[in-house]
């Protein structure tokens, strides 16, 4: 029972949650990126633009984030042999080609933030519909243009409205990122299993990586309770954004006299 | 969904099976000796052959058997480990030149990729139970048993009709006999008794099911690669190399008395 729990398997499931921390950062920026390109592309009044966007977003709302990601891995090199040959080859020279295969963990990242970009596009999209059409015509009858009405009035009470799913995906994000583990990316799933096939204590190992998922995930949902409070104006401006309820006799809202 | 909407769809995933079918993507021998390193995959869940010590290098007997291989070829050994259920589609894809990963010889696994001529290494398939069990042999077992996804052991608990759950591994599937979700574990002989000497709470039960060979694969077509990767593991078995990667990681020969078998030996 020496080897129960050494400083390497201590030092492997950090390093494997920092992988799983960068793996979700990493990808939910790009998501949020391909979300906010779809939302707009959604909008479009050109029929094929916002086909395009349709397409995307049914097709990764509709596959399972797994089948994704081994597609990322195992047939992509397929296909980038066949784009080499029919595209890259003949208009380079040979110069200019795509690689052999991804690596493991550009696989997964592109496979979950295409997939989570679908979903966030949604959530832009809902947004965004969900301020009041009387609003902008508000804004237009005082004479603000198509863009500064979404910049002053649509765009900042639709930002509100949209952190709170953003930050459930955040966090399914993170605890989707275990996935990659299939495809033999180092995180925390798998540095667990692997420290497991060392010490053979699966109870005492699994539960360690849930509380360190855990420990994880309620960092994200502090930060997304914080932007809650950064995108509202009114409790902004009490100065102390974690704070809902203030004493009345604090006068200007400044802290304790 | 509307008939024509399924002719869409069917016609999109017949396209996709006809455009990507044919298309080779694996590096020729040339490839690999132009970069310089040749990509060795094995699972890493199949101790003694292929595990992570504890700086999360992959080591056992085919890691040393890749680095060999790769030396004599004169190029530099990358290992990769990948879950054993997806080495063959990832040497089919290219994403692996080379596959050490103790593969037994099966008609489907040949269809997909190619054997070396001769195996690597021999065992065979064994029972092991919880040391508290009171059960004696497969005939016995009450609940199902653990095996590998994938490998021949759960083809043959199939076609003998016993009971059995898969796990991407052997340390997942000694993790399923250690909660009692399974009754015991079919793996290799020697692949067992390793695990016992770390600890595992096993014992090996009944006499050896039956007796396979492990082998050495590559992609399909790839046949400069096949061929000198041939004469590499001839000259390993022949200069020593083999037995010698052998006594170390199990204290005896598990080369010698099979290599000139055919590999197709049951």
């Amino acid at each position: 029972m020496s080897n129960v729990v050494t400083p390497a398997i201590l030092h492997a499931l950090l390093k494997g949650a920092i992988l799983s921390v960068q793996l979700s950062v990493l990808t939910y920026g790009l998501a949020l990126l391909f979300g906010l390109i779809a939302a707009l592309m959604r909008r479009s009044g050109n029929v094929v633009v916002k086909g395009v966007a349709r397409f995307y977003i049914e097709l990764f709302r509709g596959t399972p984030a797994l089948v994704q990601i081994f597609f990322a891995y195992f047939a992509t090199p397929q296909i980038f042999a066949w784009l080499n040959r029919l595209v890259f080859e003949p208009l380079s020279g040979g110069r200019v080609l795509l690689p052999p295969h991804l690596s493991p963990f550009a696989a997964a990242v592109l496979a979950l933030s295409l997939g989570y970009g679908a979903y966030l596009s949604e959530v832009i999209r809902a947004g965004i519909e969900s301020i009041h059409k009387g609003q902008a015509e508000a804004a237009a009858s005082l004479g603000l243009g198509g863009r500064d009405i979404m910049r002053f009035v649509v765009i900042p009470p639709a930002i509100r409205l949209m952190i709170p799913p953003f930050g459930n995906y955040a966090l399914a994000l993170l605890k989707d990122s275990s996935l990659a583990s299939t495809i033999s990316v180092v995180e925390l799933t798998l540095s667990t299993e692997r420290a497991i096939s060392y010490n053979y204590q699966p109870a005492m190992m699994w539960a360690a990586a849930a509380v360190i998922y855990l420990a994880l995930s309620m960092v994200g949902s502090f930060l997304f309770s914080y932007l809650e409070v950064v995108a509202d104006p009114i409790r902004r401006r009490r100065g102390r954004p974690l704070t809902r309820l203030e004493p009345v006799s604090s006068g200007d809202g400044e802290g304790d006299a | 969904m509307t008939r024509a909407r399924m002719k869409i769809v069917f016609g999109a995933v017949l396209a996709a099976v006809l455009l990507f079918g044919g298309i080779t993507s694996a590096a020729d021998l040339a490839t690999i000796q132009k970069r310089g390193y040749m990509i060795l995959v094995m699972s890493g869940g199949y101790p003694p052959f292929s595990l992570f010590n504890a700086d999360q290098q992959l080591v056992g007997y085919d890691a040393d058997v890749a680095k060999a291989l790769a030396e004599k070829l004169g190029v530099k050994a990358r290992l990769d480990a990948a879950e054993f259920s997806t080495i063959v589609q990832g040497v089919q894809s290219g994403i692996f030149d080379v596959a050490v990963a103790s593969q037994a010889y099966t008609p489907q696994r040949a269809a997909a990729v190619a054997y070396l001529d001769h195996p690597y290494h021999c065992g065979g398939a064994q029972l092991f139970v919880p040391k508290s069990s009171n059960v004696t042999g497969i005939s016995q077992m009450q609940q199902p048993v653990a095996v590998a996804l994938g490998t021949t052991y759960e083809g043959w608990l199939t076609k003998n009709g016993y009971d059995f759950k898969t796990y991407k591994d052997d340390p997942t599937g000694i993790q399923a006999v250690q909660s009692g979700i399974v009754g015991g574990l079919v793996t290799d002989l020697a692949v067992g008794s390793y695990a016992i000497t770390q600890g595992a709470p096993l014992k090996p039960v009944g006499d050896l099911l039956y007796i396979d060979l492990a082998n050495v694969t590559v992609a399909k077509d790839n046949t400069d690669l096949k061929a000198a990767l041939n004469k590499a593991l001839v000259e390993l078995n022949n200069d020593g190399t083999l037995k010698q990667i052998s006594m170390k990681w199990f204290n005896q020969d598990i080369v010698s008395r099979c290599f000139d078998m055919p590999i197709t030996t049951k």
